[in-house]
């Protein structure tokens, strides 16, 4: 099973599994994860990320975090350029962890 | 039927919007923003798309371009989330209802509000709108063009006013919005609605409020937004704030589609074709006796034309217009703001609004037939 470093806030580990198994994660070993509180602004991630050059996908957040019901975006860009771009495109994110896969 | 009803709403619908609605409820099947399998995830992607698509036709954020059932339904959304605290506001002598029944259902409630008349000469008009502004004023909300004479406001100058006063600018774009290039920076304008269903040749049952986020629009209806489910209070952020229960996914991607294919034909060369048709309906119906036409000279025109046969109401000359295979509305339009205004109470209108697809040919039979009741034959 993968390690993650910092938990998620509020998500349960054993629901971590599902972003363990997603297929950006398992198989590039690397990728950051974005959450956000609504499809809209994960969606608009995914469209600035993949502008940027960079893979990209939308998952649901899996398991109860803060407020409940949220998506995320995996993908393939490092940590600081993720930030970079959310930032530059005026996007509301409430996470964004670095994941690496083994 | 040759149909010159288009600013009830376009018909025919591109092949393309039809495709579109067609494929949709099977391609993208799913209920957006509300689960995590690929068809949720797959339509949810398709709707985004829709809202990219309006933000970069209309200069906005993608996430302030919230989806309606309509152009009506939008107003309400933006009067009433504004408007909830009173004041002052002004509205045109050419508003048609889903502006002034809201605004006047208010009136009862706390705010006040006055009419700008509409003058032929926009200086004018907005001598009258400032003339009008007092300490309460909070805003202007007004139509951006007549849909019962398609007189064209002068949008920008009030844009500028508001922004200049410090006063929110809601615009009602039902008549403009795919026929003149807008956009809300450089127009000024805070929060634009309009219909999926007219310039924009989606189907039914779509409308858009599209916002700069400068000033917040309370909530009016609360609901499952699919977003901070565990929370009681209706989200802070648009457009899931705005957006409560399932939205009307098959006219949305029809409205993308629609969009797409102004894009494709620009804007401005379906609006000359337009203007070319009203211009030879014009000039084929003014020498007629007993044909009164309500344009002003120097006042700009969308492709409307309101006109009626003097003889009879406008409701009896739309009548026979139908019988003689011609789709035209008679009446009021809607707008009794903009009748009184005309002078038109007794009798209404009749007006003629072509579209893309309509042809001179079709303007020289309809010509023909106004002719020929004109003539009482």
């Amino acid at each position: 099973m993968t390690c993650f470093p910092q938990q998620i806030k509020g998500l349960m580990p054993e629901r971590m599994i599902a972003l363990n198994n997603h297929k950006m994660i398992s198989n590039k070993g690397k990728a950051t994860v974005v959450t956000f509180s609504s499809v809209t602004f994960a969606n608009k991630a995914k469209a600035a990320l993949e502008r940027a050059g960079y893979q990209s996908e939308v998952m649901r957040t899996p398991g109860a975090i803060a407020g409940g019901c949220g998506y995320s975006v995996v993908t393939g860009a490092p940590l600081d350029k993720v930030s970079a771009v959310m930032d530059k495109n005026n996007i509301h994110y409430r996470s964004v962890t670095d994941k690496s896969g083994r | 039927m040759i149909y010159f009803d288009n600013a009830a709403t376009t018909y025919p619908k591109p092949d393309s919007v039809l495709q579109a609605a067609r494929a949709a409820p099977v391609e993208y099947g799913g209920n957006p923003g509300r689960s995590g399998h690929s068809m949720s995830l797959k339509t949810a992607e398709a709707v985004y798309a829709v809202r990219e698509k309006a933000a970069k036709m209309f200069d906005a954020d993608p996430e302030n371009a919230v989806f309606t059932l309509n152009c009506t339904h939008a107003l309400n959304l933006a009067i009433k989330g504004v408007a909830v605290r009173g004041g002052h506001y002004i509205i045109s002598s050419l508003e048609h209802n889903s502006v002034a029944r809201p605004v006047h259902a208010l009136a009862q409630r706390g705010i006040s509000y006055s009419i700008a008349r509409v003058y032929e000469d926009d200086e004018r008009t907005m001598k009258e709108i400032i003339s009008l502004i007092n300490p309460y004023t909070k805003g202007i909300i007004c139509t951006m063009g007549s849909n019962v004479t398609g007189q064209i406001l002068p949008f920008g100058k009030i844009g500028e006013l508001c922004s200049a006063r410090g006063l929110i600018f809601i615009a009602d774009g039902a008549q403009v919005c795919g026929v003149l290039p807008i956009s809300l920076k450089n127009d000024c304008i805070n929060i634009l609605c309009m219909p999926g269903h007219k310039g924009l040749y989606g189907i039914s049952g779509t409308g858009m409020l599209i916002t700069d986020g400068k000033y917040p629009i309370h909530h009016i209806m609360e609901g499952g937004t699919g977003s901070t489910s565990l929370e009681l209070n209706q989200p802070d952020f648009l457009p899931d704030r705005l957006e409560s229960g399932t939205v009307n996914t098959v006219g949305i991607i029809s409205l993308g589609a629609g969009m797409d294919y102004l894009a494709a034909k620009g804007i401005d060369n379906v609006r000359s074709a337009e203007d070319t048709l009203c211009s030879r309906f014009i000039n084929g119906v003014r020498s007629v006796d007993g044909v009164k036409i309500y344009r002003q000279p120097n006042a700009k025109y969308l492709p409307i034309v309101l006109f009626n046969i003097e003889s009879k109401n406008s409701e009896e000359t739309a009548t026979e217009l139908s019988d003689a295979g011609f789709a035209l509305r008679g009446g009021y339009h809607c707008s009794g703001l903009a009748h009184r205004s005309l002078g038109t109470l007794d009798v209404g209108g009749v007006r003629f609004s072509p579209s893309a697809f309509n042809t001179a040919g079709e303007v020289d039979k309809l010509i023909s037939a106004v002719k020929r009741i004109a003539a009482g034959m």
